[in-house]
């Protein structure tokens, strides 16, 4: 009889533990949609204006080994001061940190992603919120057999180039706090 | 392959590429024929055949990732055209999704279609050059 409740209790701390560590993990997997994004990390980042003289200005953003190109994009929006674009890009990486948001807990579930991948396609946009411009993007990555992983982007390093191309309107293009998402999200009616 | 530019600034193509036409060599040819120097271009499809490739950072050359003999929808192109060494290179990433919606992607290397696929194409007047990259292996654009 002990004997049983001896293993009973062990089961029990076993579950305890595993739980604990479960749960540190799941922690560890979510990040909230209002995360800081990190300056300095596209060191080789170069930026050409392709147009002359258009109100829509058309850029190529490059960036080289090691460049993160996400953060380097929002670097580029603050640089240039951005107050609406689009994007599209291709290129190749190696490591990736992909997202996907979870309505429920209104936070995205990181999606690590280690080694040489194509980033087949990224597009996305670049929008104010409170003043400051702020880069939405998505992203398909392929791997050596062709497969493929995609979803919001967090993070890309750059392996060997990752090549965006850029179109800035001549216009300002805002976002509201949705409370029901927790995400900001564009609103085009909004003035100021 | 058929094309229409319809506008002027920035200069803008419209290709409508046929049954049977291959996209990487039908580009390529039109940029050349173009002069194409600072492009860029997306497009969607449908494709009986594509061979999507992979870049082996250790080898430094494009492996071939995939081939799909059947019929794939494609779901997204994505490219641009810079020069190199005078000559204008297509560089294409393509997306496919067979027909249970599963995903492939990688390095446009040769896409057959079925029936259709249309592409829009954007050329800026700066142009774009590339260069050899040593540690890369391969020619990256230099801005």
């Amino acid at each position: 009889m002990s004997r049983i409740k001896r293993v009973g209790c062990a089961l029990v701390l076993i579950g305890i533990a595993a739980m604990m560590v479960r749960s540190q993990d799941t922690a560890g997997e979510y990040v909230s949609p209002s995360g800081a994004v990190p300056r300095g990390k596209a060191p080789k980042m170069q930026v050409q204006m392709l147009t002359t003289e258009e109100p829509t200005k058309q850029y190529a953003v490059i960036f080289y080994q090691g460049d993160e190109a996400f953060s380097g994009l929002l670097e580029f929006a603050e640089k240039y001061h951005v107050t609406s674009a689009h994007f599209t890009a291709i290129g190749a990486l190696n490591g990736a940190t992909l997202a996907w948001f979870d309505p429920q807990r209104k936070m995205y579930k990181k999606v690590p992603i280690t080694g040489q991948h194509e980033l087949i396609g990224m597009s996305g946009d670049i929008a104010l919120y409170q003043g400051e411009p702020v880069v939405h993007a998505h992203a398909v990555l392929g791997g050596p057999d062709g497969t493929t992983h995609a979803g919001h982007v967090l993070e890309i390093y750059a392996s060997p180039t990752v090549e965006v191309m850029v179109t800035v309107d001549p216009v300002t293009m805002r976002k509201r706090f949705d409370p029901a998402t927790d995400l900001t999200l564009i609103d085009p009616t909004l003035q100021r | 392959m058929r094309w229409k530019q319809i506008e002027d600034t920035p200069k803008t193509f419209v290709l409508i590429f046929d049954t049977g036409d291959e996209i990487a060599s039908l580009l390529k040819q039109f940029a050349a024929g173009q002069g194409l120097a600072g492009s860029r271009f997306k497009a969607i499809g449908a494709l009986s055949y594509a061979q999507l490739g992979w870049f082996n950072w250790e080898t430094k050359k494009y492996a071939p990732a995939c081939v799909l003999d059947e019929q794939v929808e494609l779901l997204s192109l994505i490219g641009d055209i810079a020069l190199r060494d005078g000559e204008p290179q297509v560089h294409a990433h393509v997306v496919v999704g067979r027909s249970d919606g599963a995903a492939h992607g990688g390095q446009l290397l040769e896409a057959r279609v079925r029936p259709a696929c249309e592409l829009i194409l954007t050329e800026s007047p700066i142009r774009l050059q590339k260069k050899y990259d040593p540690k890369a292996g391969i020619a990256l654009i230099q801005v």
